[in-house]
């Protein structure tokens, strides 16, 4: 199932990088996989202790790490990046996306340096990627919100995620749907990102949402098999709420 | 006549195609500085040194084109009222002066007045966070040292005092064109505040939480005539502003892709645009692939907004136009589709 292999291809790109830059202290903190409200779908490594000139060193090989990666969990991505966090010289991520139409156009031209803090490893038609579905489950999630709410409810993105300490689950990252709505539904909201997550081969102990900070506007929803720290950490919010996090869910 | 100011990325290649979309019609490009020194209100994606600053002035140049550092952080924490601080402005902007820069864009009435005494040779624009949205204001700029006053979009569609600070000020007039953020927004003195001390010299907050861009992008969603009553300026209306003595048109989106920037370039520089109005808007990234706002649909609203009265609240105007929008449905699956907003809530 993906969620296993996404887990596994978390731990082998972060042995190839340890092994590649002889870092200790190099690590992917999480992997996803991705598929946008535009049409594109990817997968993004985040990884800590690189500067730009490891990217620069092993740009060929960081290149084949974040492809094989993306290609291994059936994604054939048409662009490849490792993406610096803004106005600093630390990498953030290495990327690979299957491009949408519009956004082949946005990442074309320019010497291949769309943006400044953008490192283009390759850009080409791509292939045509195996793992599809997961556009569906974004557009999916967004229909039964729009139902629920009665207005154009967006999902901007989909993401399957594995963590570094094991958790494994899928987040939504919403706009345009509240606290109420969701409260009123809570039923088939849950049951829809259950289903949704074992089809990817999750079993989610908790299911939550997360809100724009201070308000009742729903910014993201999600659905885990939490590792057991992590298990903890959600048991102690039911002790002491966290005013931004919605629990609808938790496997007692 | 040159007559656009152009958001660039601030690297050279970017540069380069800016300079060829636009051609004879660019005025002026504008770039961050360094945050380490004054900072700016959005995001600075590229950490260009003096020398690539000086070697993209010179390109700039040769192109017949004016270089312009954007330094317009809304809040300093009171750094400039500080000896060190005031040390490191005159230093970076020696350094700009230096190697050419011929204007740079600031929102604090303190540096207005400091670089027109202490650096005659770069031309000040005041920036379109200092809200400037009245004549007196503009006065009050323009008597400071402002030789460019980039004016608060909030009056992009009010044409009596368009017209009114014209009257009151010699200095060159600036638009922002293509800034989709909401009308008289609630969140835009405090965003700018925080983006400012987030793109500024450290300590930088380490934030846990963005509130004011997803905020806005709910209100967008449930409130969707907010992407009409926005202050952007469509390319076909853009006469109508040079008829009332606007002087430059700013295309805002320094953190959008190159070919985003070339593309609005091209939109307004042919002056005609036939496609979702919104993949021209800055600030409405996220919403761009969500709602569609057919440009065409919008030919001739200008002369409902020239005598608008900014009373949204029983007007409904740009409510009603808001049933032109479409909705994007099931991207990139067998079933993809444009559907009406009345699919999916009351118009």
């Amino acid at each position: 199932m993906i969620a296993q292999e996404l887990l596994d291809a978390r731990s082998k790109l972060e042995e190839r990088l340890q092994k590649l830059t002889g870092g200790a202290g190099v690590f992917a903190s999480e992997s996803d996989i991705f598929a946008m409200s535009c049409g594109c779908i990817g997968a993004i490594s985040y990884i800590q202790g690189l500067q730009l000139e490891d990217v620069e060193v092993y740009h060929d090989e960081l290149k084949n790490l974040i492809e094989d990666f993306s290609r291994n969990l059936g994604i054939f991505p048409s662009v490849s990046y490792a993406q610096m966090k803004p106005g600093k010289f630390d990498l953030e991520r290495l990327q690979a996306h299957d491009l949408c139409d519009s956004c082949k156009k946005e990442y074309a031209g320019c010497g291949g340096k769309p943006w400044p803090d953008m490192i283009l490893f390759k850009m080409d038609e791509g292939g045509e990627s195996a793992f599809t579905d997961i556009l569906r489950f974004r557009s999916g999630l967004e229909e039964l919100l729009r139902v629920i709410s009665k207005r154009p409810a967006y999902v901007m993105q989909f993401n399957i995620f594995a963590r570094i300490c094991g958790c494994v689950g899928v987040t939504a990252v919403v706009r345009g749907i509240f606290g109420d709505e969701i409260q009123r539904n809570t039923e088939e909201i849950v049951e829809h990102l259950t289903r949704t997550s074992e089809e990817l081969g999750i079993e989610p102990t908790v299911v939550y949402t997360t809100f724009v900070h201070g308000t009742e506007a729903v910014a993201g929803i999600s659905a885990q098999a939490t590792c057991k720290a992590c298990r903890t950490t959600y048991e102690e919010y039911e002790v002491i709420p966290r005013p931004d996090l919605d629990i609808l869910y938790f496997e007692k | 006549m040159r007559w656009l100011s152009v958001a660039h990325p601030g690297h050279m290649e970017a540069l380069k195609e800016i300079v060829e979309a636009g051609g004879s019609n660019i005025y002026e490009v504008y770039t961050g500085g360094s945050p380490d020194c004054i900072g700016t209100a959005r995001s600075g994606l590229g950490t260009p040194t003096t020398e690539d600053i000086r070697e993209q002035v010179d390109y700039a140049h040769a192109n017949g084109i004016r270089m312009n550092i954007v330094l317009n952080s809304a809040c300093l924490g009171g750094r400039h009222l500080t000896r060190d601080g005031h040390n490191l402005y005159r230093w970076y902007l020696k350094i700009l002066n230096d190697v050419g820069v011929d204007a740079v864009t600031v929102a604090e009435p303190f540096l207005v007045e400091m670089i027109a005494k202490e650096f005659p040779d770069i031309a000040i624009t005041v920036s379109c966070i200092a809200f400037v949205a009245s004549p007196q204001k503009a006065i009050y700029y323009e008597e400071l040292g402002a030789d460019t006053i980039a004016l608060d979009i909030n009056i992009n569609k009010n044409f009596p005092v368009l017209e009114n600070i014209r009257d009151a000020v010699d200095c060159k007039l600036k638009l922002l064109v293509n800034e989709g953020c909401i009308f008289d927004c609630p969140f835009r003195y405090a965003h700018f505040n925080l983006l400012s001390h987030a793109n500024g010299p450290e300590p930088r907050p380490l934030l846990n939480y963005e509130y004011y861009q997803q905020r806005c992008a709910s209100m967008r969603v449930e409130h969707p005539e907010l992407l009409i009553s926005s202050g952007w300026i469509r390319p076909e209306d853009v006469k109508e502003y040079e008829a009332i003595g606007i002087d430059i048109f700013k295309i805002s989106g320094r953190i959008q892709s190159v070919n985003w920037i070339t593309n609005c370039v091209k939109a307004y520089t042919s002056r005609e645009y036939h496609g979702n109005l919104l993949e021209l808007l800055d600030s409405t990234r996220e919403l761009r692939r969500l709602f569609y706002l057919p440009n065409d649909a919008l030919e001739g609203a200008i002369e409902k907004w020239k005598t608008c009265d900014k009373n949204c609240y029983r007007c409904g105007y740009c409510k009603k136009l808001s049933s032109e929008i479409l909705v994007y449905s099931e991207r990139r699956t067998p079933d993809e589709t444009l559907k009406p907003l009345s699919d999916y809530m009351v118009v």
